[in-house]
């Protein structure tokens, strides 16, 4: 199942008074450019009229796999200041894999562990967060854990992978991963839920194994984050549960990330976005991966 | 995709400019004004007006309800709106920690029930402002009062986690990167590890992350709080692709000079691997946001 991307692309322009600029926004400074109220300035294909004095000026182009940001103020004494960020589009490379991502060979790096047994795993549903069904969540922890297993891909690549992995079902247990990312020691249970984790985390993953063995994975997702299980929904600030558990079922397998920007196909790409899927879909780095270790 | 200006008439303050995507490409006259040669200098710019400095640490704004919080008692320490420290690299060499002007002092008080490292109050504005350092990502309203009341939530493990590492000044002092994702191993003993992977939001996306503005050929120091790093790489990312990236001789103490990219924003990620004897391969990254100016103001 590939989700089908719809680019949703939004242009905002946002005129304010630069002493009401405020929020929880970028935290790059002013740079102070040489142009004058009236003329426009660019960033990255957006472009902006200099404001009045003492006002500011935002552009922001929001597609389904990020953003950029030109904002620019101009100061009460006519001094122009210009913010830009690039922000989502960083994060946003997280796309859905193209057909590069069916050619390109790069391989994720290798954690040095593999299961030599089948990988039985529960979900602790009760720690799903009340805004998310209990029953969709838990259809996409199998999904993007299968998708790891069953070399998930658009490539029509067949899966040659010998790994294996079962759902044990849903257990009121809870993982191993602790509040603050450290890891308990292990109990012999592979145990996924949610649970709080530091700021800025979005999921944490306790891999635990004996020369090269692995022996127990836990991975938590992070509640203070907003998750979403369904497509079309009018997603704007939440993680795919799918998209992320299959990344991180990626490091259960032995994957490490990789965060070459040429290599963004990859399920083990580093980044993360808000709203994007495309992790989900295996690219043939991701399988040559798995294939050399399975 | 590129956007073009289909009406952009400044009429009042408080005025949505309509425009629309076309899919036409700004004009060549128009794209230049933004690659000219600027001069960096974040000195009392209206930009900082959302960036209030209480002693050493640094809060940002945070839209809460006005209800939300109550204001306390006086803070110790004066509290001034003021851009964040950003350490400043020059191309003859030199590398130091710029604390930035002052843009006004405020009258700041702590916030009842909540710990002044946390959060504090403009009680004049009504304006919130929490640590950068505790809050990377804003969790939204309801949340972030949550996290408020309950001692700003849990931090990283540091005994499971990479340690912190640095941009290091010419006199010594530090400017801590921002940590991203990791994989980092702890023994469990009888060859047996324990490996935390942490997939966190990306750099973009936060405010932990910190500021060097640098020209061309400066160089830049990084220090790893960990021992015989096995590769040690240095990239920059401009929207969203990669444009530079060098292997550099694994060491704890990193020097490296600025390539000759044009000036801009860009994000500079150094990652670092290690691997113990027996264990799984860990690897971590640190971020920072890279201002390469042709030359540095005065400022």
């Amino acid at each position: 199942m590939l989700r089908l991307l719809t680019l949703a692309s939004a242009l905002v322009f946002l005129f304010v008074p630069a002493a009401s600029a405020g929020g929880f926004g970028p935290t790059v400074g002013g740079t102070p450019i040489s142009a004058a109220p009236g003329t426009v300035v660019t960033f990255d294909g957006l472009s902006v009229i200099v404001p009045a004095p003492g006002h500011e000026v935002t552009n922001t182009a929001t597609t389904i796999t990020g953003g950029i940001t030109l904002q620019v103020q101009t100061a009460p004494d006519g001094s122009v200041y210009e913010r830009t960020s690039s922000g989502p589009a960083l994060a946003g490379m997280d796309t859905a894999a193209s057909n590069d991502g069916c050619s390109d060979t790069f391989q994720p790096g290798d954690l040095g562990f593999k299961w030599t047994s089948t990988f039985k795993w529960y979900f602790h549903s009760n720690s799903t967060p009340s805004r998310n069904n209990v029953d969709n969540v838990e259809t996409d922890l199998k999904a993007g854990t299968s998708h790891i297993t069953g070399e998930y891909n658009n490539c029509g690549r067949p899966d040659t992978v010998s790994a294996t992995q079962s759902y044990g079902g849903r257990l009121q247990k809870s993982t191993n991963v602790r509040d603050d990312g450290g890891c308990n020691p292990p109990d012999g249970t592979n145990m996924i839920g949610f649970g709080i984790l530091p700021g800025g985390v979005i999921g944490d993953t306790c891999d635990y194994s004996s020369n090269g063995v692995a022996q127990e994975s836990d991975m938590r997702l992070n509640s203070s984050l907003n998750w979403i299980t369904d497509e079309g929904s009018g997603c704007q600030t939440s993680y795919f549960v799918d998209n992320i558990a299959t990344h991180e079922r990626g490091h259960t397998f032995g994957m490490d990330d990789e965060y070459n920007a040429s290599h963004t196909e990859l399920t083990m790409y580093g980044y993360a976005s808000p709203c994007t899927t495309g992790k989900e879909t295996l690219a043939l780095g991701d399988m040559l991966r798995l294939e050399s270790k399975y | 995709m590129t956007y073009i200006r289909k009406a952009a008439q400044i009429i009042s303050p408080l005025v949505v400019v309509v425009c629309a995507a076309t899919g036409v490409a700004v004009t060549e006259a128009t794209a230049s004004v933004s690659q000219a040669h600027r001069v960096f200098t974040r000195a009392a710019s209206v930009a900082c007006q959302t960036e209030v400095q209480v002693g050493s640490r640094h809060y940002r704004y945070v839209h809460l309800r006005r209800d939300a919080l109550k204001a306390g008692a006086r803070l110790r320490t004066a509290a001034h709106l003021q851009c964040e420290p950003d350490l400043v690299c020059r191309s003859d060499g030199s590398c130091s920690l710029n604390p930035n002007t002052h843009v006004h002092r405020i009258p700041a008080r702590r916030l009842r029930g909540i710990e002044p490292r946390l959060a504090v109050i403009d009680v004049k504005s009504g304006r919130v402002y929490v640590n950068r350092q505790v809050f990377p990502i804003n969790p939204g309203g309801k949340r972030l009062l949550r996290l408020l009341r309950q001692g700003g939530g849990p931090q990283r493990d540091r005994s499971q986690s990479p340690p912190d590492s640095y941009l290091l000044a010419n006199d010594g002092k530090r400017m801590l990167l921002g940590m991203g994702d990791y994989c980092w191993s702890k023994s469990l003993g009888n060859q047996a590890w324990v490996q935390a992977c942490a997939t966190t939001v990306a750099p973009s996306r936060r405010f932990d992350i910190p500021l060097v503005t640098a020209e061309p050929s400066a160089s830049l120091h990084t220090g790893l709080s960990f021992l015989d790093p096995t590769a040690v790489r240095v990239s920059l990312f401009r929207g969203g692709a990669i444009v530079y990236s060098e292997a550099l001789p694994p060491s704890q103490s990193v020097t490296w000079t600025m390539p000759d990219v044009p000036p801009a924003s860009y994000y500079l990620q150094i990652t670092a691997d290690r691997t113990l004897p027996g264990a799984p391969n860990d690897w971590v990254d640190y971020f920072a946001r890279l201002h390469v100016v042709a030359q540095v103001g005065s400022g």
